[in-house]
């Protein structure tokens, strides 16, 4: 404690007033039942009536019990003896937990920085809301392994590919139920796929926002009561199942929906996961309640498990030092996704802990290689050239930003593929480690010491971005470029990389696989390097180098590959070709922080977009 | 009410009509020049065609005259269509928001006035004492000191150290306290200082010495004659400061998480929502005319030299 300021101390030095007002309200009724007693008198015959009363059910109950033993004894032992036991279980559950065990009844309180606006999943503006909302009330219809990878079973559905792959078949669990009771079934989820391509049969007020997703969906026909078959609107689509029943489908209920229209929807969503939804109000409090009937135990192997908790509050902080705050301040439970500074005055305290969860996604500068002229000098294009690309890679000390200026649990990044894939350096003799004079020697070589240009960077979604771009800027400047940095809005910088008119070199995250994991048919999806990515500067009628035309054809057969070694191998050629080339600079990848009470256990790690999902988090006893 | 009266509240009126016409056609150009909101209405997979699909529905693709003329006509009929973000009638989005504005405004000036009004007199009345040098302290520090800043020391202080007050949300009573303090502390200074200035003219009057000297006692002159007149220079100020209490609204808001107006503005001007912030600006802007109209006119009332036309 001897590094904390007078100020730190005196802020972690609290006056319990909640313990005055307790005691005094204990003294107010004690005084209350004093003077009482000294008054009594009439109202102890009221008491006394009272349990009269309350024993004459007792006694017809006890009555009726001895005539049900005497219809049919054995029987009726036999089975309250097994309802006994049942009981006994359930009450070992819901039995006031000793401290440090999980307790079942607790409400878990989490203080969120962004809230839905709606709570229907399907539409653009109610996607937002997986912390809040979506994670809780909703759940897709395939499930997860931890390494992000989707199980052919194991979800709500299986699925298969038939007739050569132009037939998508996902099979149902049987009695699985929404929160209102209605059934999951293939009439359910045909319904839902309409409604997402904006073709179902009701009033539909609300735009899908998935229906690019599901382009690939030819006709959909229900087989019988737990079968749907999807055929192929092209050619087979090897990512059938992410785009159906992967994180971005959270289903919803087809009755509920065209009975009471989408903006009663909107308020009072339905769905199958783990939380039914209980009151809302916007921007302030989202409240739910475990749903006892869910189809999946805690110990599910895949990604669908019941939820610990009782009840399940969002409350909205959109100021992050509110939101820490409300933690400190024991109004909620959980401050979500917080930065390192504010996260450090969490950390080495009792009653706090923090909690870090990785993101899988590698934060990188996207080059523009595509163009033969600088789009903006309209001179020869420098970053053409493989050696100033090779320059960049080495002029960046990404481990110093993760040790000094991040917190410390980010994970440098040699390639945009995940960590635990094996580097694909080829050729190479050793991955881009941090070395300026290399770097400086290789933009010597290539003619382009002092060569200008523009990053932009997108700000405000990622984890102290204003803090480590100055250090990457001030790193490519002290091997001979000449970098400005565009620190632009979020939004308007997104629009502009989506239409691909970004000209210059800008950052963004990519890569969603998890450390290790095999890469998945929707992977190359992911690279900001590809055509067709949205996130790219690749335009298909760009003046694409020789080795990106043989990276794209390789990515483009791994994405249509059935065959999952073929495809890894085919990802792994294209992987060394991307890394040769040095078509990015990957730097690392970020973390998401949350500071905790110090009862919350968190064991499970599957959304790697959301980071935190509560439903998992588990509160122990005091 | 006289002819001269009235025709002032006539023109006054046509003032404000042109003034809320000028902030509507200064709001459809600022909103559309901030950013396209198809970034946030279209997923992230759109294709070009099914953006292009998205903009003609909502009429974004047509001439901007033609945007304007068919939101001039809409904004007659407060129609501002649906939020993009809420899926529901933008008017609708902003009516649920307003109460919560309004009623923490309230106690926001009711702080202001009840510190200001009272510090004020004392100070005056005894200029260059301890209270008149603590009183023009705190009108310093609540002009200088930013809301945002202090909204978080109070939050710091009374919510996690004292553990006195929720830290934020609309959660009871309470729940109003640090808010209305934090968004009342600018204008219980600047009433703070109006009502000191004003009472420190009024005292020098002859009136008040001719009150005075008719042995009236010094409780009497300043409650009857000094602050009733002080009064009216406290009074236009209201009208000023409720355009400051909802423009203060916008950060403290944010800081205590209040699903206010100010709120929504700015989670809307981040979404590009057009008619939400379309709507919360042209109904704030025309909340603001009427209370300034509402003052002006009752100002008139209060001075009878502006009634009689007297100087």
């Amino acid at each position: 404690m001897s590094d904390r300021t007078y100020w730190y101390r005196l802020r972690h030095r609290k006056i319990s007033r909640r313990t005055m007002l307790g005691a005094s309200a204990k003294a107010g009724v004690g005084a209350a039942g004093l003077a009482l007693v000294g008054c009594g008198g009439d109202d102890d015959d009221d008491d006394a009536a009272a349990p009269a009363a309350a024993a004459a059910p007792a006694e017809e109950q006890a009555q009726a019990e001895e005539q049900a033993m005497d219809e049919d004894e054995a029987e009726e032992q036999a089975e309250a003896e097994a309802a006994a036991a049942d009981e006994d279980e359930e009450m070992e559950e819901e039995a006031a937990p000793m401290a440090g065990e999980v307790d079942f009844e607790a409400e878990l309180i989490v203080g969120y920085g962004s809230f839905p606006p709606t709570l229907d999943v399907m539409t653009a503006a109610g996607q937002g809301g997986q912390g809040a909302s979506n994670n809780n009330h909703f759940n897709q219809a395939f499930a997860y392994n931890t390494g992000r990878v989707l199980q052919p079973s194991g979800g709500f559905g299986n699925y298969e590919f038939t007739d050569d792959n132009f037939n998508f078949r996902i099979t149902l669990e049987p009695g699985v139920t929404f929160h209102n009771g209605e059934p999951l079934n293939a009439e359910a989820l045909a319904f839902y796929y309409e409604r997402t391509r904006n073709n179902a049969d009701y009033d539909q007020t609300i735009e899908g926002a998935n229906a690019a997703r599901i382009g690939w969906m030819g006709d959909i026909k229900v087989v019988d009561d737990l079968t749907l078959d999807i055929g192929m609107a092209g050619d087979p689509a090897i990512d059938a199942p992410e785009q159906s029943g992967g994180i971005n489908f959270n289903i919803c209920p087809k009755q509920y929906i065209i009975e009471n229209g989408d903006e009663h929807f909107a308020n009072n969503p339905v769905g199958h996961g783990q939380y039914q939804f209980e009151s809302w109000i916007p921007d302030q409090e989202i409240r739910s309640t475990r749903f006892e009937n869910y189809h999946f135990p805690r110990d599910a192997e895949f990604q669908h498990k019941a939820g610990w908790v009782k009840k399940l509050t969002g409350r909205y902080f959109p100021e992050e030092q509110a939101r820490a705050a409300a933690l400190e301040a024991g109004e909620v439970d959980i401050a979500y996704r917080i930065g390192s500074d504010v996260a450090g005055q969490f950390e080495d305290t009792d009653d706090f802990q923090v909690i870090v969860l990785p993101d899988v996604r590698v934060m990188s500068i996207e080059l523009p290689i595509n163009q033969s002229l600088d789009p903006i000098t309209g001179e020869e294009n420098p970053w053409r050239d493989v050696r100033v690309r090779k320059a960049a890679n080495y002029a960046i000390d990404a481990q110093s930003i993760v040790d000094n200026l991040l917190t410390g649990n980010e994970e440098r990044a040699y390639s945009p593929f995940p960590a635990g894939y094996p580097l694909p350096i080829g050729n190479m003799d050793g991955p881009y480690t941090y070395d300026p004079d290399r770097a400086r020697a290789l933009l010597e070589e290539a003619g382009q010491v002092g060569f200008a240009f523009k990053i932009t960077l997108p700000t405000g979604l990622w984890t102290g971005d204003r803090v480590w771009m100055p250090a990457v800027q001030q790193m490519l400047n002290d091997v001979g470029f000449q970098v400005e940095v565009d620190y632009a809005d979020f939004g308007n910088a997104l629009a502009e990389i989506r239409n691909h008119e970004l000209p210059n070199p800008f950052i963004f995250n990519q890569g969603s696989t998890r450390a290790g994991a095999p890469l998945g048919p929707a992977f190359a999806y992911a690279l900001i390097t590809t055509i067709g990515s949205p996130y790219s500067h690749a335009n298909p009628t760009d003046d694409f180098l020789p080795e990106f035309l043989e990276f794209q054809r390789l990515i483009d057969e791994a994405g249509a590959e059935f065959d999952a070694t073929r495809r890894a191998d085919m990802y792994f050629e294209a992987a060394t070709i991307h890394y040769e080339n040095a078509f990015v600079v990957p730097l690392f990848n970020l973390s998401h922080l949350y500071a905790t009470r110090n009862n919350i256990r968190y064991t499970e790690y599957y959304d790697t977009s959301t980071g935190f999902n509560p439903v998992f988090a588990q509160v122990l006893s005091t | 009410m006289s002819t001269q009266l009235a025709s002032d509240a006539v023109a006054r009126f046509l003032r404000g009509v042109a003034v809320v016409f000028l902030v509507v056609t200064i709001v459809f150009v600022l909103s559309r020049a901030t950013g396209d909101p198809i970034n946030y209405l279209a997923p992230i997979e759109a294709t070009a065609e099914e953006i292009e699909g998205i903009k003609d529905r909502l009429g974004l693709n047509d001439p901007l005259v033609e945007q304007y003329g068919r939101f001039l006509a809409d904004t007659v009929q407060l129609d501002f269509g649906k939020s993009f973000r809420a899926q529901r009638p933008a008017i609708e989005v902003v009516r649920e928001r307003v109460l919560n504005t309004v009623l923490l405004g309230v106690v926001a000036l009711v702080f202001a006035f009840a510190v200001g009004i009272p510090f004020g007199i004392i100070a005056a009345v005894r200029r260059g004492g301890g209270v008149d040098l603590i009183s023009r302290l705190f009108a310093l520090l609540g002009q200088a000191v930013p809301n945002f800043w202090l909204g978080l020391m109070l939050i710091l202080f009374l919510a996690v150290n004292f553990d006195f007050l929720p830290t934020g949300g609309r959660v009871g009573v309470t729940s109003f306290i640090l808010p209305g303090i934090t968004l009342g502390s600018f204008p219980a200074a600047a009433v703070m200082r109006f009502t000191r200035s004003s009472m420190l003219d009024t005292l020098q009057q002859d009136y008040i010495r001719t009150a005075r000297a008719k042995g009236l006692n010094e409780r009497g002159v300043i409650a009857k004659h000094a602050l009733r007149n002080s009064m009216l220079a406290v009074v236009t100020l209201l009208g000023l400061q409720v355009g400051g209490i909802l423009a203060g609204s916008v950060v403290v808001e944010t800081v205590f998480a209040w699903p206010g107006l100010g709120f929504l503005i700015i989670q809307s001007i981040r979404a590009t929502d057009y008619p939400v912030v379309q709507a919360a600006v042209i109904m704030t802007s025309i909340w603001i005319v009427f209370v300034n109209f509402v003052v002006d006119v009752s100002y008139s009332f209060l001075d009878p030299r502006i009634r009689t036309g007297v100087n």
